[in-house]
């Protein structure tokens, strides 16, 4: 890649490519996302009629084969969506398809989920910033 | 005994390899630089070498923390715990080098302004 000495974001933008950071932020996007599918589930754990929705399936096999083909920012740009849940069966008359029990599962493990990821961005940041200044804090 | 033997010993192996931890002469050496090679039989190793395997220690301890967590951010592992140990580990040796650096400079800077 061309880096003109006097383009400066060349100097700032390779100080966050590491891949496990971008991989970290974008992960952590999608689990912000995951977040808000859960919520509505749970909001609509009585509507009549309502389908369960998450994090389209398809997100993560696509991830894994960019990433793997080693295109870290083809895999930056991949945007995760919400679909509705095709494999979750309404055990309901009424055709509710959310069962608040595994809802709650999915909630706190996306919770860790999030609090790992979240520690590994802020370390990254630490790490970086001890190594910019040479001093702790 | 396998737990509590794996605990602390990054800094042992740190502090065995610097010079005169074993009682040598180093700091005499150093304080006599006019003093002829060899005197004292096999040289102690110099700041420069210890240094540097502290740096490459310091590297290998990322690489490795960098493996883990890439592991666990590609779904190939569960061990959430075993990365975060991982980054703790090298965060803490990164550290210890920076820190051994600021020692380092300040203590030279001490010395230059000592007056002769």
């Amino acid at each position: 890649m061309a880096c003109p000495l006097h383009y400066s974001p060349c100097m700032v933008d390779p100080i966050f490519q590491s891949p496990n950071y971008q991989l970290a932020s974008k992960l952590l996007d999608v689990s912000v996302l995951r977040q808000e599918a859960i919520a509505s589930n749970i909001a609509n754990s009585e509507t009549p009629g309502y389908r369960r929705i998450d994090v389209a399936p398809d997100f993560a096999t696509e991830l894994r084969s960019r990433i793997n083909a080693g295109d870290m920012t083809a895999a930056t740009r991949l945007e995760a969506r919400l679909t509705e849940d095709s494999n979750a069966r309404s055990m309901r008359p009424d055709g509710n398809s959310v069962q608040i029990d595994s809802e709650l599962l999915q909630m706190n493990r996306n919770m860790v989920e999030h609090d790992f990821l979240s520690e590994v961005i802020s370390r990254n940041i630490k790490q970086l910033r001890l190594a910019i200044t040479g001093r702790a804090g | 005994m396998a737990l509590i033997g794996s605990i602390g010993n990054l800094p042992s192996a740190f502090i065995q390899r610097l010079p005169g931890a074993g009682g040598a002469e180093a700091p005499t050496q150093i304080l006599r630089p006019d003093a002829p090679a060899g005197t004292s039989g096999a040289a102690p190793a110099d700041f420069g070498s210890v240094f540097d395997k502290m740096v490459s220690a310091v590297d290998t301890k990322q690489r490795e923390a960098s493996d883990i967590t890439r592991k666990v951010l590609m779904g190939d592992s569960d061990q959430l715990h075993q990365s975060v140990i991982a980054m703790q580990e090298a965060g803490v040796a990164f550290q210890l080098m920076v820190e051994t650096r600021n020692k380092v400079v300040e203590s030279y800077q001490e010395l230059m302004r000592m007056p002769v």
